[in-house]
């Protein structure tokens, strides 16, 4: 992958990479930290991409992985949990709709339900990005989907 | 429904300006931003008014660029003749207030690019890439370990004068940094015209220095260093048309469109020789809205240049045996061809050159055993790639440097894989450019 490459897969995936990781961490320094990451990977990896699909569902993977290494990373930086947060750093996730709720779910399931819902991708396809079995991604799609239910009180839609 | 609610929110939520910046800065394209604030400058050593004097020897350039040429990963190396025939030679040096000396040893300046060649004697022991990053390791190549270690380089003519740069360096030794930076005008600077090289701290520096750490806008970092120069450039040759311009220099031609102008992809024809041109390009050189596609080969001669425009058919893998060397696909206009692959123990460096019409790079190639099974992708140990292009001919070079490699790994290549594309030229949609 020639740097031009490079530099036009970021500008067209940085923003899918930052919400995945924005989405699994809750932080934008970290989220950017990640993102960093993921396109350092993709400049020193230079994978080959048969088609656009291949790149973007890459990039996917290669988030998620880069979400775990964030959380294993001894020198990552403090965060806030959300009921610590600042009134300036709550309106900046989203202030109380859907997002934050989402944010508060369990960790595991927050790369599943943004994928589903952000994303649109099949349970086969998280299955892949996230490197686990269908059958892991629809137990966790369906537990999360209960607990927002239960979070927002509302109507769910699968 | 909670998905569009929580699609509207998420929408709301995206690198803005300065991230990417950020981004794109640690992937090796480094822009050179503006100085808005007056500037604090740190010099120890008064800036120094200098005409420059142009001269073709060779001799004269030692250091930095010695070093550069004699690396197989040197981005101009394909250029190295032109450089040492039309550079001029600067040679010098400032001491920041840290203790930093940095050398600008020669420059060549054109009417599309100043490119500078510098060395940089740092006082205290600068910070390896593994050293702040821990995703790569402390055997990783130098042009790694320095990959955020290089200066920010900015030129002012009467105020800012905007334009990106990208470049090269060197981690030759824990307080020696070589490299090259390559700058993009925005406009052409007229000979005897003033203007000064501003020179800001690392991205490495930025990160871990506590008084920049708190800098929020890259507008605010203080110059380190700053030389005032007379330019002397090359003469230049500028073509107005309406899809853009068109420069050509001894150094090189370069066509500045703006962004969607072209339409998709496209390749380039010499309308009077019929042959194919081979380009690069990049974003946002000099300005967010311009591409600007830098034409490979002797375009000296360049008269009548055709832009045309392609349509894409599939892409497939395609793997060959390194006995089947050179391979390319079968599209019948061109692409370009994997020429050769050289193993070695530590690096693997694999050779492409353009065939024919080639709207875009060379593809990345990996390697695959005798069984077809694909090597290094899932592996546990280091395998950094590098890709650079020569000008001269468009052929571009892949580096692989390679970590600890399990004993007998090596040995498993038996042919390489890579991605063939298949597209036609529409060539009733082609535009004719006279160069007069």
């Amino acid at each position: 992958m020639e740097n031009s490459e490079a530099e036009r897969a970021a500008r067209a995936y940085a923003p899918m990479v930052y919400r995945l990781a924005y989405a699994r961490t809750g932080n934008r320094a970290d989220a950017e930290d990640v993102m960093q990451e993921v396109f350092l990977r993709l400049v020193r990896k230079a994978p080959v991409f048969e088609s656009e699909e291949h790149c973007r569902n890459w990039l996917l993977r290669v988030t998620v992985n880069c979400v775990g290494d964030v959380f294993r990373a001894p020198w990552r930086r403090h965060d806030l949990p959300l009921e610590d947060m600042t009134e300036e750093q709550v309106r900046e996730t989203g202030e109380g709709g859907v997002l934050d709720a989402v944010l508060a779910l369990p960790a595991q399931y927050r790369i599943p339900i943004h994928l589903h819902y952000y994303e649109e991708l099949s349970v086969a396809e998280i299955a892949c990005a996230m490197g686990k079995s269908e059958g892991v991604v629809k137990t966790r799609l369906f537990r999360a989907r209960a607990m927002l239910k239960k979070e927002l009180g509302g109507e769910e839609h699968a | 429904m909670l998905e569009d609610t929580y699609k509207r929110e998420m929408d709301d939520l995206y690198p803005d300006g300065k991230q990417m910046e950020r981004l794109l800065a640690v992937m090796g394209e480094k822009r050179c931003v503006g100085f808005s604030k007056p500037l604090r400058t740190a010099l120890v050593a008064a800036a120094v008014c200098v005409v420059l004097v142009t001269t073709a020897a060779a001799a004269y350039l030692m250091g930095a660029f010695d070093f550069l040429k004699a690396r197989e990963e040197y981005q101009f190396l394909g250029q190295t003749e032109r450089y040492e025939r039309y550079s001029k030679i600067v040679n010098l040096s400032q001491t920041a207030a840290n203790g930093d000396v940095l050398t600008i040893e020669s420059m060549a300046l054109d009417g599309n690019f100043c490119t500078l060649i510098y060395k940089l004697e740092s006082k205290e022991p600068m910070a390896a890439w593994s050293d702040i990053n821990q995703s790569i390791s402390e055997d990783a190549p130098d042009i790694w370990q320095a990959m955020i270690l290089n200066p920010s380089f900015h030129i002012a003519v009467d105020g800012d004068l905007p334009g990106w740069n990208g470049g090269q360096q060197f981690l030759a030794d824990a307080r020696t940094l070589y490299g090259m930076t390559r700058i993009a005008l925005e406009r052409p600077m007229d000979k005897g015209e003033h203007f000064t090289i501003h020179v800001g701290p690392s991205l490495s520096e930025l990160q871990t220095d506590p008084d920049l750490k708190e800098i929020e806008s890259l507008d605010d970092v203080p110059d380190k260093w700053a030389f005032d120069l007379v330019a002397d450039p090359l003469e230049t040759e500028m073509f107005q048309m309406e899809e853009g311009t068109l420069t050509r220099s001894p150094m090189g031609t370069v066509l500045k469109t703006r962004e969607g102008m072209l339409g998709g992809d496209v390749v380039l024809r010499d309308a009077d020789t019929g042959a194919y041109i081979p380009y690069g390009y990049a974003f946002n050189m000099v300005g967010p809205e311009y591409i600007l596609y830098e034409l490979y080969g002797d375009t000296s001669e360049l008269k009548n240049l055709e832009i045309i425009p392609i349509e894409w058919g599939e892409s497939y893998p395609k793997i060959a045996t390194l006995d089947e060397l050179p391979t390319r696909g079968n599209n019948a206009v061109g692409d370009y061809e994997v020429s050769a692959v050289e193993i070695g123990a530590e690096q693997i460096v694999v050779r492409q050159r353009p065939v024919g019409a080639t709207p875009r790079g060379a593809s990345m190639v990996e390697f695959v055993d005798a069984d077809g099974n694909i090597l290094f992708r899932e592996d546990s140990f280091d395998c950094y790639v590098s890709t650079f292009t020569d000008w001269t001919d468009g052929s571009v070079v892949i580096t692989y440097s390679l970590g600890d490699t399990p004993e007998g790994y090596i040995e498993r290549i038996a042919g390489v894989r890579y991605t063939a594309h298949s597209y036609t030229l529409q060539e009733e949609q082609a535009i004719n450019i006279t160069l007069k």
